[in-house]
């Protein structure tokens, strides 16, 4: 965690103080639901998310006594509604105005919650007998990327960025959770979703079209048919090598997992060499913000971002070379 | 004053739903009512002669015909009625078909709505008085808008026979999709030899007038008396002095985008479309030329041996007088890179759309009839036809067919597979539409002789791979995933209307569909007719065709307006607006809401000012009849009088 000093930080090495980094919705107070990955194998995503909100001046709320957000095991194992009603009882007790979910299960699992709440009576009386109260669930369910959306603009984040990135070329990476079902997630296009792109370009590095950024990267097979994901996972890698990119930006934990954990198995089953670092849209932010790649977690992923990160460093040089001449 | 009920069954069509026998009954105790019968038809032969003998037998003065919508036969009747010698708008049509029998399945209910029906029509009868239709001068000139295969058809047809034609055609040069093709199926005849005469024809006819570079821009008037803007716009080449000798494109040093050939390739931003280009004279566009954008250039009024250039020529508006109007204004292909992420969207150089890829085959072309990549000019190998991208496709609202994606895509492998023997082509299809003359045999060749490839499914993804492409698809038959290496792939892009189409089928008032495709007047039965009177449609701007389709249509239109324009004056409707001059306050509200320009001041013997209808003008639309504050320019035939009388009958 960062405290006050790196505050004091950022007012150093910035021109935009952190108020100033606010987008429209900059001073509310949003309510945050780790879940469980974010807490353990994606525990780098949430300590990226935290830093980078902190370096935004965004407070953040964490639901107290937060609990399963009624991922595939509870309603695929135990059927019933418990699929629906254990996040109700999240968003019951998130109580503010907006919340903000980091992994795209949580956020699928919430929003879904919320569709069969508003759509059923029956499961509407069953969680009032629950709670012991009329359940409360229409707060306002934001996925990372609409969070960094709202609360700052592609011109702020700019501003604060310096073009740090410049020169990466970034292939977004959306999996299937964020937009679909369309109807009930209601966000971005689910053939093209897009809403990475304007904060991403913002940092200065490029995100070219990339074609996989919403196929199958093999989801929770991984346990049952291995082949399967390590098939679905290659070619998404194999395609944003061909394609050049330098890193595939992703908002999953299972999808990060696929990629990254799984890729030299990949490498050992289809004899590939791939290295491509698959980095969390948090962390990408972190570095545009000038923070440190360690204190991001990059250096917990299985697949070394190291030529990445030198080429964030040569720019940095570059630049500060341009800027010691002049 | 003595009625008479004529109740029609249809066959089954309405007494299917409603005991006619019933309604007849009850027509026997409404006032005035003398005679009442059923018809079996009465839209047959035996039917109207029923009527006729009714009438006189029993001196009727008014029939209400209860039957079918009156857009369907309302005139038959009338005419039936004129035999037997009465005034046709004695005469009042109720439906009991569409808005009764074929909507309802209660027999009981049915009945006595179809009773209450006939009601309030015997009502309105006993109201009518006899209308007396106008004459009205017919100018025997067409105009057709468009200047593809089918408004030239339709323009040679007309000339033919002897009447002035006006060919109106927004782009420099007449010929339109037809000329862009290189091949026709399933005969293979090359499309530039079979059109290029059919232009050059329409250039020297002596009945036809071609007006390049125009577009329609106001329609004022009615059937036999269209009085038309036209905007020619400036291209800043004086049109009778060009030779087109192209020198101007040589030197110009203006790149601009190739239209004509799809994009596939640049030209000049002074051009001749093509050397078959009919008139074979320059256009300038503005907007890619250096004289324009900075100022200075003047490249190729130096060059220019016939002193042709004029950057001073502005746009010019002719407006001139026309009988009829045909609207040929074609399609565009559907722009499909927004509707198709996943096929990059347009993003990868080699995905080309069917028209492109046309321009490449093409000996005319820029690539000279070479295949090649656009990325890398090499000889494909791999060629993949996708069908139905923008058609038979709910989730981009395109769900209807091209009609004619199927046999240019076999065409299209048959070329390929000439041009390059070593090719391999790959056509993923949803179905295989083939029912033209001659078509079904024609994919057989594809498949048999030149060995495309046909699989059954749509491509999910393409994306880069190797400096080739990925295809990504399912072969539905084999219930396999396919993927195919491909180093061009063709897109059969849908059929879009015209750019502005809409929008010039709301200045001739005609109706067209969500698409902006131009609605026919009946679907079978008046295919070239619309429901203005006096404008007909040809070719695809009425949807989706192939070129026998189109041609054979714009001969129908033709042969519409031949007959039309036969005739030296033209019957006006008497169902026209009449204001009550005594009562007129002359507002002149009338005047402002009404579209035909139909009413004109007049003043009165006392010196007051009122308003009067041009009855030739008028169209009977009502618009006028509910503006009027004080009510009083009622509409004959659907006086306020006739419709409270309905109204009273159907709620008592």
């Amino acid at each position: 965690m960062t405290g006050a000093g790196d505050m004091a930080d950022i007012r150093d090495t910035t021109l935009e103080t952190p108020e100033a980094a606010g987008g429209p919705h900059a001073d509310k107070t949003y309510s945050y639901f780790p879940g469980c990955s974010l807490t353990s194998s994606a525990a780098e995503y949430d300590v990226s998310f935290r830093l980078v909100v902190e370096k935004l001046g965004i407070s953040l709320d964490e639901i107290e006594d937060w609990n399963c957000c009624g991922a595939s095991p509870a309603p695929h194992h135990w059927g019933g509604n418990l699929g629906v009603l254990l996040p109700a009882r999240n968003l019951h007790h998130a109580s503010r105005d907006a919340l903000v979910a980091p992994c795209v299960g949580c956020y699928n699992r919430l929003k879904n919650s919320q569709y069969e709440i508003a759509s059923s009576e029956e499961i509407r009386a069953q969680a009032e007998r629950l709670f012991g109260e009329p359940v409360r669930y229409e707060t306002e369910v934001l996925n990372l990327v609409e969070f960094f959306a709202r609360v700052t603009t592609p011109e702020k984040l700019a501003g604060m960025a310096q073009g740090r990135l410049a020169g990466l070329n970034l292939a977004t990476y959306y999996g299937c959770l964020m937009t679909r079902p369309a109807k009930i997630m209601n966000f971005d296009n689910a053939r093209d979703p897009v809403s990475m792109k304007p904060l991403l370009r913002a940092t200065g590095a490029d995100s070219g079209h990339f074609p996989f950024k919403s196929e199958c990267c093999g989801s929770y097979m991984g346990l049952a048919r291995k082949e399967i994901v390590l098939r679905a996972s290659r070619r998404i890698i194999e395609v944003a090598d061909d394609m050049g990119f330098d890193a595939i930006i992703t908002a999953c934990p299972l999808c990060h997992q696929n990629l990254d954990l799984r890729q030299g198995q990949i490498n050992s089953t289809f004899g590939t060499s791939l290295e491509m670092p698959v980095l969390y849209f948090s962390q990408v932010l972190g570095l545009a913000l000038g923070l440190d790649s360690d204190d991001l977690g990059i250096d917990t992923h299985m697949v070394s971002a190291r030529r990445l990160l030198e080429k964030i460093r040569r720019g940095a040089d570059a630049t500060e070379e341009k800027a010691r001449v002049s | 004053m003595r009625i008479g009920v004529f109740v029609c069954q249809c066959g089954t069509n309405i007494a299917g739903t409603v005991t006619t026998d019933k309604v007849v009954s009850a027509a026997m105790s409404m006032r005035d009512v003398v005679h009442a019968e059923t018809l079996q038809y009465s839209c047959s032969d035996p039917g109207q002669r029923q009527i006729l003998e009714a009438v006189q037998k029993k001196s009727l003065t008014r029939v209400v015909l209860a039957a079918c919508s009156p857009r369907m036969h309302e005139t038959t009747f009338r005419r039936a009625v004129t035999r037997a010698g009465m005034n046709p708008f004695m005469l009042e049509m109720v439906n009991i078909r569409e808005q009764c029998s074929w909507i309802h399945s209660d027999i009981d209910q049915a009945t006595d709505k179809a009773t209450d029906i006939v009601r309030k029509g015997v009502a309105k009868a006993r109201k009518l008085k006899p209308l007396f239709p106008g004459r009205s001068p017919v100018t025997k000139r067409v105009l057709v808008i468009g200047g593809g295969v089918a408004g030239i058809q339709t323009a040679l047809d007309i000339a033919d026979a002897g009447l002035p034609v006006t060919l109106v055609e927004k782009s420099p040069t007449i010929g339109g999709n037809m000329a862009r093709l290189d091949k026709t199926f399933p005969t293979l005849d090359c499309s530039s030899c079979i059109l290029t005469p059919r232009m050059v024809e329409a250039k020297q006819h002596e009945n036809i007038s071609l007006m390049v570079n125009s577009e329609v821009e106001k329609v004022r008037g009615y059937i036999g008396n269209f009085e038309i803007d036209i905007r020619k716009k400036a291209t800043c080449v004086i049109e009778n002095r060009c030779t087109g000798c192209m020198i101007c494109q040589d030197k110009c040093p203006g790149k601009a985008p190739d239209e004509f050939n799809a994009g596939v390739g640049q030209s000049k931003a002074i051009s001749i479309s093509f050397p078959q280009a009919v008139p074979m004279v320059a256009a300038l566009r503005k907007e890619h030329c250096r004289q324009f954008i900075k100022g200075k250039c003047g490249v190729c009024k130096k060059v220019c041996p016939a002193d042709a250039i004029d950057y001073e020529q502005e746009d010019e508006m002719v407006t001139e007088k026309f009988g009829a109007i045909v609207a040929a204004t074609g399609y565009e292909l559907f722009d499909w890179r927004e509707a198709y992420p996943d096929y990059g969207g347009g993003q990868y150089p080699d995905v080309v759309t069917s028209l492109q890829y046309e321009r490449m085959l093409s000996a005319s072309g820029p690539t000279g009839g070479h295949v090649q990549r656009p990325s890398d000019g090499a000889e494909p190998k791999n060629v993949v036809f996708i069908s139905c991208v923008g058609s038979r496709d709910e989730s981009v609202g395109r769900p209807f067919c091209c009609s004619v994606g199927c046999m240019y895509i076999a065409k299209q492998a048959i070329l390929t597979k000439e041009h390059i023997p070593d090719s391999q082509s790959y056509v993923f299809y949803i179905d295989i539409r083939a029912t033209g003359k001659g078509y079904e045999e024609f994919t057989r060749r594809a498949q048999r002789e030149f060995g495309a490839v046909y699989l059954r499914g749509r491509v999910g993804k393409i994306y880069p791979w190797h400096g080739r492409l990925m295809v990504m698809g399912t072969d539905t038959l084999s219930g396999e995933q396919v993927e195919i290496e491909a180093d061009l792939v063709v897109l059969a892009t849908g059929f879009a209307a015209s750019t502005g189409a809409g929008e010039l089928a709301r200045r001739m008032n005609i109706s067209y569909d969500q698409y902006e495709f131009f609605n026919e007047s009946h679907p079978k039965l008046r295919p070239v007719e619309t429901n203005t009177g006096g404008v007909f449609l040809a070719g695809a701007c009425q949807g989706p065709k192939d070129i026998p389709d189109s041609v054979a249509q714009a001969s129908a239109a033709a042969a519409k307006v031949i007959g039309l324009l036969s005739k030296g004056e033209l019957e006006t409707s008497p169902m026209v607006a009449e204001v009550n001059q005594t009562a007129c306050v002359g507002c002149f509200k009338c005047r402002e809401v009404c579209p035909y320009g139909a009413i004109e001041e007049q003043e009165l013997r006392d010196g007051r000012m009122v308003a009067h209808v041009i009855d030739s003008l008028c169209q009977g639309c009502g618009l006028c009849n509910v503006a009027c504050p004080p009510a009083v320019i009622p509409l004959k035939g659907y006086t306020d009088n006739q419709l409270i009388a309905e109204v009273v009958e159907v709620l008592r």
